[in-house]
């Protein structure tokens, strides 16, 4: 495990998570959310767990971010103030 | 080789889940016989349960080994007495509302009654899957399932249901987080995930602040689930929006379930850890308190129902808390436990038993008179018992038994909790036990004015529109719950001898 | 002092970043009004849970816990990740049904925005 490594990745995810719940495009909030999944997969590989991995990367980035998208076809896609 | 009755608890957790799919297959092709193998699965469940209760009760308690793994390595499903005793309440239950919904959901939910049964078996699953488990990161699972399927079962009326539901499902989804934080953490610091083993295990590390805060993350996990007094407010809008026997199902056995996860993990999990006798305690108290004064100002019968189902928590848990308390005054934890606190424990946990048939009994009876006369509101039901003179009684027979009137088993569950708390008052004393007393007073009286007024509006009075008896299939329901509470309540014996032994097993007696 | 800090803050920088997470999650789930950022704050909540757990099994030195014929050292403890496999199915059953909510909450009553829908209804008089 890469102190180094594992530590710029995980600054990098807070600031997606934050960014994720702020901004007012909501297709914009599901692709930082794609990248927040990705980025957590990263991690997990890195700390010697491959299957929970591919697994994330699977779901988080493929299922969720998928379902998200078709709900917000079929809802608005700004939040309002 | 395990004989036949011992493969019975992994049976009838399965036996659930495969239906669930043959009905959505089978759905596809014939609508009407959905219901059917509904009600045929659960009445062999049923018949499993008793055969597990009557095993249990003559034999000892069942392990059963998934895969024949022994613990800690592999999974277990321990039934001891408390188990079997919850689990035949369950599908006792489970049951009855499946009856009740043959008629009821072509009213509330027309034309999705596959998908209704489907997710209705995967909440019967979830249920006896929480109650035979053994080991705690499975019981997470269970707990999981079951709640997601409460989850779409509440939001299926659609309407109002769906912000109901949706405020569930945010509430229900951080409790259940709790919960696995709170197996992490017990993980971490023994390596091990069976109960028995942990209970072994824990009591040597009760100083370590780790052990400490799982504590407080399963009491708050578990007491969003139950509806204990500040973790409540999902509950006064998800039961009402409903459909009638899934709200039966909710209040009556749901939350139930809830408390029978927190008796094992604050009991079994944790041995001799008798600090949290005044959390609980507390926590019961305000729940009943608070929950009464909002009870009484309500117009509509459901939310007024479901009000009083955190009432009955808030008793129950007082139950639980008072028998905590008791023992941890005790001087030593090695020998069998005083008088007071299985008493205590053993109206709680017959309190379970009454307040399900007879919660489940008024909200299968308010689906009744929604069917006949399309109201919730109490203003416009008046006189409706008359015109439906099954339903009518029944229900009094119901609201009469919540109350605690003599002849009725609702009697005896209340009689057995205020006795242990003046029988402590002599032998422990202290100014909690003492005011644990006068509010229980208190609340049991104070109860009687709503439930008394719903009542009299159902009987006496007349303003309603005239209607005719409802379809067979509801009525058989109601008049069977409420059979059986005027028959537990003139038997109440062999009740009193099964709680008080499933009481006996959890506090260590033996 | 110094041992102080780095003992608890530097050397468990994975739990206070899980930590955070959980917050940043739990703020979004209780403080934003859209549904769907509900939603979004319910996914971080839960994947920073899988993050607390899963760094508890990691140890400095191991590999990945699949077995190599004549590898003497320490392996990964492999039990938490089974436990995150199954946890990881039911977070993401939960994110289907409140999108499924989501979705119906829409047809009905035209707003995803909560303040509105409650405005709504009581409107309709409910």
């Amino acid at each position: 495990m890469i102190w180094q490594l594992d530590l710029i990745l995980l600054f990098l995810i807070v600031v997606i998570a934050i960014a994720s719940i702020t901004v007012r495009d909501l297709l914009s909030a599901i692709m930082l959310l794609g990248a927040y999944s990705f980025l957590m997969a990263m991690v997990w590989v890195e700390m010697h767990s491959v299957d929970v991995g591919f697994t994330e990367a699977a779901v988080g980035a493929g299922a969720t971010t998928a379902f998200l998208i078709a709900a917000l076809s079929r809802t608005v896609r700004w939040e309002k103030k | 080789m395990l004989s036949i009755v011992e493969q019975f608890p992994i049976l009838v957790v399965a036996i659930s889940l495969l239906s669930a799919f043959t009905i959505l297959i089978v759905g596809w092709l014939n609508k009407k016989s959905c219901c059917f193998i509904s009600i045929a699965t659960i009445l062999v469940q049923l018949v499993m349960a008793i055969f597990i209760l009557d095993h249990v009760l003559t034999k000892g308690t069942i392990h059963y080994w998934l895969g024949g793994w022994k613990p800690p390595w592999g999974i277990e499903y321990l039934v001891d007495a408390l188990n079997a005793y919850v689990l035949v309440i369950v599908l006792f239950l489970g049951l009855i509302c499946a009856l009740h919904s043959k008629s009821s959901i072509e009213h509330e939910l027309p034309h999705k009654s596959d998908t209704f049964y489907t997710i209705y078996q995967l909440f019967i699953a979830g249920l006896c899957g929480v109650t035979v488990t053994g080991d705690i990161f499975n019981m997470y699972v269970f707990l999981e399932i079951l709640s997601i399927s409460a989850y779409a079962l509440v939001a299926s009326k659609g309407g109002i249901a769906l912000r109901a539901g949706f405020t569930y499902l945010v509430m229900g989804s951080i409790g259940a987080c709790f919960f696995l934080l709170g197996v992490g953490f017990l993980y971490v610091i023994t390596g091990s995930l069976n109960i028995h083993d942990l209970s072994l295990l824990l009591p040597p590390l009760y100083g370590n602040r780790v052990v400490q805060a799982a504590f407080i993350f399963f009491i708050v996990g578990l007491g969003i689930k139950m509806a204990i007094f500040p973790l409540h407010t999902w509950l006064p809008d998800a039961h009402p929006a409903a459909p009638s026997p899934i709200s039966a199902m909710l209040s009556g056995i749901m939350i139930m379930v809830g408390l029978y996860a927190l008796i094992r993990v604050l009991f079994t999990l944790f041995p001799s850890y008798y600090n949290y006798g005044p959390i609980l305690l507390i926590l019961g108290l305000l729940s009943m308190t608070v929950a009464n004064l909002f009870a009484f100002f309500q117009k509509d019968l459901k939310r007024l129902l479901a009000y009083s189902s955190i009432v009955n928590m808030g008793i129950i848990a007082t139950g639980v808390g008072v028998a905590a308390y008791i023992l941890s005054t005790v001087s030593s934890p090695s020998e069998a436990p005083p008088e007071e606190a299985s008493l205590a424990m053993a109206g709680a946990l017959l309190h379970v038993l009454s307040h399900g048939v007879a919660k489940a009994m008024a909200f299968l009876g308010s689906g009744n008179i929604h069917s006949s006369i399309n109201t919730r509101e109490l203003a416009k039901m008046g006189g409706v018992g008359r015109d439906m003179p099954l339903t009518g009684y029944s229900m009094s027979v119901g609201l009469l038994s919540l109350l605690g009137l003599p002849p009725l088993i609702g009697f005896w569950s209340k009689f057995l909790i205020i006795m242990s708390v003046a029988m402590a008052i002599r032998s422990v004393g202290g100014v909690v036990i003492i005011m644990t007393f006068f509010l229980l007073l208190f609340n049991v009286i104070y109860a009687a004015s709503y439930y008394l007024r719903v009542t009299k509006v159902l009987m006496m009075e007349s303003g309603a529109v005239r209607t005719h008896e409802a379809p067979f299939p509801m009525v058989f329901s109601v008049v069977v719950f409420a059979l059986f509470c005027i028959i537990g309540g003139l038997f109440p014996i062999p009740l009193i001898r099964l709680a008080v032994r499933a009481s006996l097993i959890v506090l260590g007696g033996g | 002092m110094m041992e102080w800090l780095i003992e608890e803050i530097f050397a468990k920088y994975n739990y206070w970043v899980s930590i955070i997470l959980m917050l940043i999650g739990f703020y979004a789930m209780i403080a934003k009004d859209n549904l769907i950022k509900k939603v979004i704050g319910l996914t971080i909540f839960q994947t920073a849970i899988f993050l607390f757990f899963i760094s508890l099994g990691d140890m400095v030195g191991g590999t990945e816990p699949i077995y190599i014929k004549g590898y003497e050292g320490l392996y990964v403890n492999p039990l938490p990740h089974v436990l995150i496999l199954t946890a990881i199915v039911v977070a993401v059953s939960t994110t289907a049904v409140a999108l499924a909510l989501v979705i119906r909450m829409y047809e009905e009553y035209g707003t995803i925005e909560e303040e509105e829908i409650i405005e709504k209804e009581r409107e309709l008089g409910l």
